[in-house]
């Protein structure tokens, strides 16, 4: 049984926290300065979104390539965000797997913070299940 | 069966062009290679076990070979295994010795960047940025425990590891590690224990320690047959307090993040491997077109010229691998197995290669140790030893020619 | 071989001692600030002169102290050297608790705030240790907030952080003059390494931070005109006065930042800082060649407090008052 019933509620919900994530100075400035734009692709239930410093575009069309793509599913990315799953140990066994300017990617994540403390109260708000 | 052969080799990689800030490191390690470790490299190997030249590290610190994969936020250049691979090579075709001081401050960096903890990075990241040498080293092997720690299947047999326990806001870890370069030294080890009451090493946790903590023991250096420049001793935890925020991942999550460190270490590896052979190929290209016998300029012997042919085309196929290797590495997370171990397997096995022959093509001058050829082959046998051997390094590559990819 | 390694706790300090709270979020927040705090002890710049890009605005050395000042623009330290200097800031306000250690955490900050590119540059001066390469004091001048320099009357100019803190206008009265505000900058941290132990180069640091921002004002002449900031009397003030700058102080302000400032601690204290300006002398080569004269031996000045009392007598002689007063107001 997953957290997400579909994909809609998954792109409404992870649509707010990327936009939440675009309204903080210091990712939106380090995404520009470093030309970084990522698209993360989540599975069970499929949502596919894009993230540059000019905003968040959801769906399956491509608008842009993307620098970095993610890839986990909707549970992982649920248990990521309440940080009930940490970034080393997703990482190392697999559970999200990242193509792209790696080292960039590794700088992005401290920066991911006021989506941390958002997701849960984002998530509740949906009815995501806890 | 048929095995799947990669549509997409490098993506991102233009073999003849490396990316510049990559170049502009490799250049400088190249510089610091001949001019300040050559001079110095008979002293670094035949000096005794317990010698450490600070000035020679303190020259490759000036030019970021200690904060090469280090985060520019942090102080560091910001350069992944390309970067760190390319730099290693250079100072390992003089001195192997040498580059692992950087290679094994790297690899005790890795779980920091693997960690995606900030604040675990900015209490220790930074150290490096100052303009004094600081060094890092990577806890792992034991007495009873070597490959029982980086091959999943083989950690519920493992003996006797270090142990580590909750109390309170804190870790206590007790234990002895072995065999672990820049220990002597080190600000701080990556250190890999298993929690109290898990069998074997099932439930191995990975921590950040200060090494200046009570309790931190460093232990006698090993007196090698080769790496002579870099110092590998014990390290002593007896009832060593660490803070609990200093774990990375959580309780039981050590082995996947040792295995993935191993897997970005071993791209760099390679090319320390592949410098080796290298510096052997040089000197013995050296020697076959000064030497005359035969009438003749040694080169121009036909056994003589197939040797040459054969190490050079080992040293160019090792680098080809670990650039691609390091590359994928750079390009992936989780970082891949396949890639770095198949780098490191070759590598390993052109540097043992490559310098057998040049000591053989060199001849009775190769057999002194005033010569320089001899240090490289003892040297090459080190390289095979640590970061996985070539059975651990098979079982990986086997793994992977069975494994799917994308388990979700 | 070679002398042997650097000690690997550092260099011989005793360790930071690490507050604890019964609150583990506390706990783990204050050992942090304890950790950052270290690390800058641990950190030296020994290279940094080698590595300014161009000419530094200052470059001395005292051989008497074994300290070396230099002053430099934002864009003319290295990177990892910039985000040493704004760390050597971070960890003397942690220490004097004038930075929300919580905050700190919470942001996992290990250095203030990088400069934003685009803006004008902002101006360093560091004093370091010639031994050991440590930073052992630093002042920073710091540039207008305005995208272009705006009359120093404008109702559309940024306010200094000073001014905003404070809540006053400290530049309206200078409107007179024709300046823009690109040639207003704002004294920040005036500092000295809090543990460093008494002795020569704890007293002569402060005199080589002032060197350093007063050659840089002789020589960039027209583009510093005017100084503000917040100071306590017997410290920045003081050493202000004494350099010859006719301070203009406004008294019985009421300085807050809000809770969400990592420096809204500052205000917190008993002795609060006071919001003053004031021009850039004109004979301000008169005062920076005797301090240099005195801190170099070349001068007549036999002790400190000769140099002081040569000091506070030029002043003292050329307008009989040194303390211009004014009474807080809003902005």
């Amino acid at each position: 049984m997953t957290v997400f019933s579909s994909s809609e509620m998954a792109s409404e919900v992870f649509g707010r926290l990327f936009g939440v994530l675009l309204e903080d100075e210091q990712f939106v400035e380090k995404a520009r300065r470093e030309s970084l734009s990522v698209q993360l692709v989540h599975s069970k239930p499929d949502c596919r979104i894009f993230v540059s410093s000019e905003g968040v575009v959801l769906g399956d069309e491509v608008p842009f390539k993307a620098a970095i793509t993610l890839k986990m599913t909707c549970d992982t990315a649920h248990a990521l965000w309440m940080g009930r799953l940490l970034v080393p140990a997703a990482i190392a066994t697999g559970k999200v797997r990242i193509r792209g300017r790696i080292a960039k990617v590794l700088e992005l994540v401290p920066l991911l913070q006021p989506a941390f403390d958002s997701y849960p109260a984002i998530a509740a708000e949906s009815g995501v299940g806890a | 069966m048929t095995i799947d052969v990669p549509a997409d080799l490098s993506p991102e990689l233009n073999f003849d062009t490396l990316p510049p800030e990559v170049q502009q490191l490799k250049e400088e390690a190249r510089t610091f290679a001949q001019e300040i470790v050559q001079p110095q490299v008979r002293q670094l190997d035949q000096a005794p076990a317990e010698d450490f030249d600070w000035d020679v590290v303190r020259r490759g610190h000036e030019i970021g070979l200690t904060r090469a994969a280090v985060p520019t936020d942090y102080g560091g250049l910001g350069l992944g295994m390309l970067g760190v691979a390319t730099a290693l090579e250079e100072v390992a075709a003089v001195c192997p010795g040498t580059a692992l001081v950087f290679g094994a401050t790297m690899l005790g960096q890795a779980p920091l960047l693997l960690s995606g903890d900030p604040r675990l990075q900015a209490r220790y990241l930074p150290l490096f940025s100052g303009d004094e040498p600081v060094l890092a080293c990577n806890a792992v092997t034991e007495e009873d425990a070597g490959c029982d720690l980086i091959i999943p299947a083989n950690a519920p047999h493992a003996r006797n590891v270090m142990t580590a326990r909750r109390d309170g806001d804190q870790y206590v870890l007790t234990g002895r590690k072995r065999f672990i370069t820049n220990a002597r030294f080190a600000a701080f080890a990556s250190v890999f224990a298993n929690m109290e009451g898990s069998p074997g090493a099932t439930g191995l946790t990975s921590f950040i320690v200060p090494l200046n903590l009570p309790g931190v023991v460093r232990g006698p250096v090993a007196d090698k047959m080769g790496y002579r420049a870099c110092l590998g001793s014990e390290l002593e935890f007896n009832e060593v307090r660490v803070p609990a925020e200093n774990m990375i991942g959580g309780e039981g999550e050590g082995m996947p993040i040792n295995m993935a460190q191993s897997n970005m270490a071993r791209a760099a590896v390679a090319g320390i491997s592949t410098g080796v052979a290298r510096g052997a190929l040089e000197q013995a290209v050296t020697w076959a077109g000064e030497r005359v016998q035969g009438g003749e300029l040694l080169h121009r012997h036909q056994f003589t010229a197939a040797k040459l042919a054969e190490m050079s085309a080992k040293v160019d196929a090792a680098r080809l691998l670990y650039l691609h290797a390091a590359n994928t590495v750079d390009t992936q997370l989780p970082p891949p197995a396949y890639e770095p171990a198949v780098a490191k397997l070759f590598a390993d096995r052109a540097a043992i290669d490559v310098a057998d022959t040049a000591l053989s093509l060199v001849g009775a001058r190769g057999y002194l140790r005033s010569y320089g050829v001899e240090k490289m082959l003892r040297d090459a046998y080190g390289t095979r030893i640590y970061e996985g051997t070539p059975e651990v390094l098979a079982l990986t590559i086997t793994e992977s020619l069975y494994s799917g990819d994308d388990a979700e | 071989m070679n002398a042997g390694p650097p000690p690997p706790g550092g260099d011989g300090n005793t360790r930071t001692t690490i507050p604890t709270s019964a609150d583990p979020a506390s706990s783990r927040a204050l050992r942090y600030v304890a950790d950052i705090i270290e690390l800058h002890e641990r950190l030296s710049y020994r290279q940094l002169p080698a590595e300014i890009a161009g000419t530094p605005l200052y470059h001395a050395e005292d051989v008497h102290s074994g300290l070396i000042t230099l002053t430099a623009r934002d864009s003319q330290i290295p990177a990892r050297y910039l985000r040493g200097i704004l760390g050597f800031r971070l960890a003397q306000y942690l220490r004097l608790s004038w930075i929300s250690a919580d905050l700190v955490y919470r942001t996992a900050a290990y250095h203030e705030p990088l400069p934003r590119p685009g803006q004008m540059e902002s101006i360093h001066t560091v004093t370091l240790c010639s031994r050991t390469g440590r930073i052992r004091g630093y002042v920073g001048l710091s540039c207008s907030a305005d995208p272009v320099s705006l009359p120093l009357d404008s109702p559309r100019r940024s306010l200094f952080p000073t001014e905003a803190a404070h809540g006053i206008d400290l530049l309206g009265q200078y409107a007179r003059l024709a300046l823009g505000t690109h040639q207003v900058f704002e004294l920040k941290r005036f500092l000295r390494d809090q543990s460093m132990p008494l002795g020569i180069q704890h007293d002569r640091v402060p005199w080589h931070l002032m060197l350093g921002i007063g050659e840089a004002m002789i020589q960039l002449d027209d583009a510093i005109r005017l100084v503000l900031g917040d100071a306590k009397e017997h410290v920045a003030l003081r050493h202000l006065r004494l350099a010859g700058f006719d301070l203009h102080i406004v008294e019985g302000t009421s300085p807050s930042l809000p809770p969400s400032d990592p420096l809204a601690p500052i205000y917190h204290q008993g002795v609060l800082a006071k919001p003053f300006v004031a021009p850039v002398p004109e004979d301000l080569p008169w005062y920076r060649d005797v301090v240099r004269s005195y801190m170099d031996g070349s001068s007549d000045l036999t002790s400190y407090h000769e140099m002081v009392a040569r000091l506070a007598g030029r002043r003292q002689a050329a307008d009989g008052s040194m303390i211009p007063r004014q009474r807080g107001g809003a902005a």
